[in-house]
């Protein structure tokens, strides 16, 4: 059984002079411990996509299915709990909360699980671990370089070990060496800790790693 | 939520240590308004001691002789004490008129009786009231016994010419409490008195808040009856207003007799607001209030509307929050304790710079009082005192700083995280 599915997902904006239609009667499935690449020109829907995927938008219409939860049966605290405990989100800008320590940073969404301080700290240190950063753990995010804020951020991603990552360019903002740093530990994560991913990219050789592609244009699904 | 408030405040600290400055300027300032406002806001709601809702007055004066309504066959003294009886008797069984009483130096009254009673040990300041032997003074006033006396005993002692009876603060002054004092002989003004009654605390000044005083029955022979003033009680359910108005012209009619005439006919409510704006007690209330609430108001919109740009410049943390799990309410609570614990730190701070001043000049007291003798409350006593008017000040902070984090904080904890990460 797919872990995601979206089923004729539309998303329109509208303002007072426009309206945009983003997507337009998407369908997509998922399966557990897929690698997932999401490729298209700019302004195609991708990361809108994305974010419906997430459950941080909601579709104009159609339906997202997450490990068999339909996200429009979900009032607005059921998503946030279901966004902490089984998503986890990595972005183009890394968007760490510059006032936090890194450990503080990775401890965010633990938080809001409820759980307490000491372990908090102690499952926090242990993902920076695996990421190489346990030696940065009091720096502010404008003390480190970009591939350490990403590594930060993937770190906040796994620490509540949610089944899906979510990834808007993760390298974006990255050179070519560093960027391939964190694709290795994303591929690692995939592999080793069977984690589902799906990672929206402008870079053909990044997806082409991945276990399958899937382009967009003009918001319509054409591969 | 507070581990991470405490964190962003302490990473932000440039940012929010103008703010804090200026709350800690404001703190001070707030003991400069608030706390003269507060003392006076709480003595206006003394209690008076007696019932000012149902007591009008009329003052009654005399034509003199060179007037062309003097009348010589009334002058003789035997004239003059029998006019004097019938007005009393008019005013007494006037319909609506539950009881009056003739007084002199009166409660709320222009001119005051001001003395002092003195033991071996004890001497206390008081406020003379006197009054006419044998009318109903107490009952007219709602003024009551705490002696252990009823109503009708206090006022129908036959009191000897030394006796007098004093209120209840009067008596503690004194070293007593009331049963204790009853019979006990006093100094006043070089003789000697005799307490025979103690009554409630009665504010004879309602611009001040002393509450010692002494009640003085006194014959027609000291109380002087050229001019004097009738106090009166009227029937429950009376309107003093309407009543004035209603019978002015039939008072000022039946109490024409002799060489008397009556000069002002009014309800006590008037008397205390002429005595307050004579005093400019109502002046000075009026300004004190007038610059709290402008300085509040004031305060709560700069505070606001600092505390909302900070606090819609965060949307986009708003956002990664939401994200990562965080519902509408986490994110709220986060700001709120962010203010709740800027505005306790920069209120304690501002409290202790402005204790230095208040250790060397005092804080706020009322006006119109006998410093000496003014009644031992929160006002009096220094620290407590302190700690009030610092709560109060630290409740206006926080309800400013909270509205001003609390409604751009709703906003923005409930706008979709999509929209704040991608304008972030």
């Amino acid at each position: 059984m797919a872990l995601i599915t979206l089923d004729k997902i539309s998303k329109l904006y509208r303002t007072k002079e426009i309206e945009t239609l983003a997507l337009d009667n998407v369908n997509l499935t998922v399966d557990p411990g897929e690698f997932v690449s999401v490729m298209g020109p700019s302004g195609c829907g991708k990361s809108t996509l994305l974010n419906i995927m997430g459950l941080l938008d909601r579709p104009t219409e159609g339906t997202v299915t997450i490990d068999g939860s339909k996200a429009s049966a979900l009032g607005d605290r059921e998503l946030a709990r279901f966004r902490n405990e089984n998503l986890g989100f990595i972005f183009q800008s890394f968007h760490l909360i510059e006032s936090l320590s890194v450990l503080d940073n990775v401890e965010v969404p633990l938080i809001y699980r409820g759980i307490g301080a000491r372990q908090r700290h102690e499952m926090a240190k242990e993902v920076l671990d695996k990421v190489g950063l346990s030696n940065r753990l009091k720096h502010h995010p404008s003390q480190l370089s970009g591939g350490q804020c990403q590594r930060v951020a993937i770190a906040r991603a796994v620490v509540g070990n949610p089944k899906i990552i979510l990834a808007d360019e993760p390298t974006g903002n990255l050179d070519s060496k560093i960027g391939a740093e964190i694709m290795n530990l994303l591929h690692r994560l995939n592999t080793d800790d069977g984690r589902t991913i799906v990672m929206v990219t402008h870079n053909e050789l990044q997806a082409a790693d991945t276990d399958r592609v899937v382009r967009f244009f003009d918001g319509r699904r054409t591969e | 939520m507070i581990r991470i408030a405490l964190k962003n405040l302490w990473s932000q600290r440039k940012v929010y240590g103008w703010l804090a400055l200026e709350l800690i300027i404001l703190s001070i300032l707030a003991w400069v308004i608030v706390d003269p406002t507060v003392v006076r806001i709480y003595y206006a709601n003394q209690p008076l001691g007696y019932d000012s809702n149902r007591l009008a007055e009329i003052s009654i004066d005399s034509y003199p002789s060179t007037s062309s309504k003097y009348s010589a066959e009334a002058a003789d003294s035997a004239s003059v004490s029998d006019n004097f009886n019938r007005i009393l008797n008019t005013i007494s069984s006037f319909p609506g008129v539950e009881s009056a009483t003739v007084v002199s130096y009166e409660i709320e009254g222009h001119s005051s009786w001001n003395g002092g009673l003195y033991t071996d040990t004890d001497t206390v300041s008081v406020t003379g009231i006197m009054y006419l032997q044998g009318t109903p003074f107490f009952a007219t006033y709602g003024i009551k016994p705490v002696d252990g006396h009823s109503l009708k005993e206090l006022q129908e002692l036959g009191y000897p010419s030394d006796g007098i009876i004093i209120s209840e603060s009067t008596a503690q002054w004194l070293g007593k409490k009331p049963k204790e004092i009853l019979g006990m002989t006093v100094g006043e003004n070089q003789t000697e008195k005799r307490i025979v009654g103690v009554t409630n605390d009665v504010r004879p000044k309602s611009v001040g808040p002393n509450n010692t005083c002494m009640f003085i029955p006194a014959t027609k022979e000291n109380l002087s009856i050229e001019y004097f003033t009738i106090v009166f009680r009227l029937k429950d359910g009376i309107d003093p207003a309407k009543f004035v108005d209603e019978n002015r012209n039939a008072l000022n009619e039946k109490l024409s007799i002799g060489n008397y005439h009556p000069v002002e006919l009014r309800t006590y409510a008037d008397k205390s607001a002429e005595l307050q704006y004579t005093q400019g007690y109502t002046n000075a209330n009026r300004i004190g209030i007038f610059m709290a609430v402008f300085y509040l108001i004031n305060m709560a919109l700069g505070v606001i509307g600092t505390v909302w740009l900070q606090t819609r410049r965060r949307a986009g943390e708003a956002g990664i929050m939401k994200a990562f799990g965080a519902r509408p309410h986490h994110i709220t609570v986060t700001l709120i304790w962010e203010g709740i614990i800027l505005t306790s730190v920069t209120w304690i701070l501002g409290s202790a710079i402005y204790l230095q001043y208040a250790l060397r000049k005092g804080l706020a007291t009322a006006r119109y009082i006998n410093h000496w003798y003014i009644p031992k409350t929160w006002v009096t006593d220094f620290w407590t005192h302190f700690g009030i008017v610092a709560l109060i000040i630290l409740a206006l902070m926080l309800v400013a700083v909270v509205i001003g984090i609390w409604i751009p904080a709703r906003r923005i904890a409930r706008v979709d995280p999509a929209v704040t990460l991608k304008d972030e």
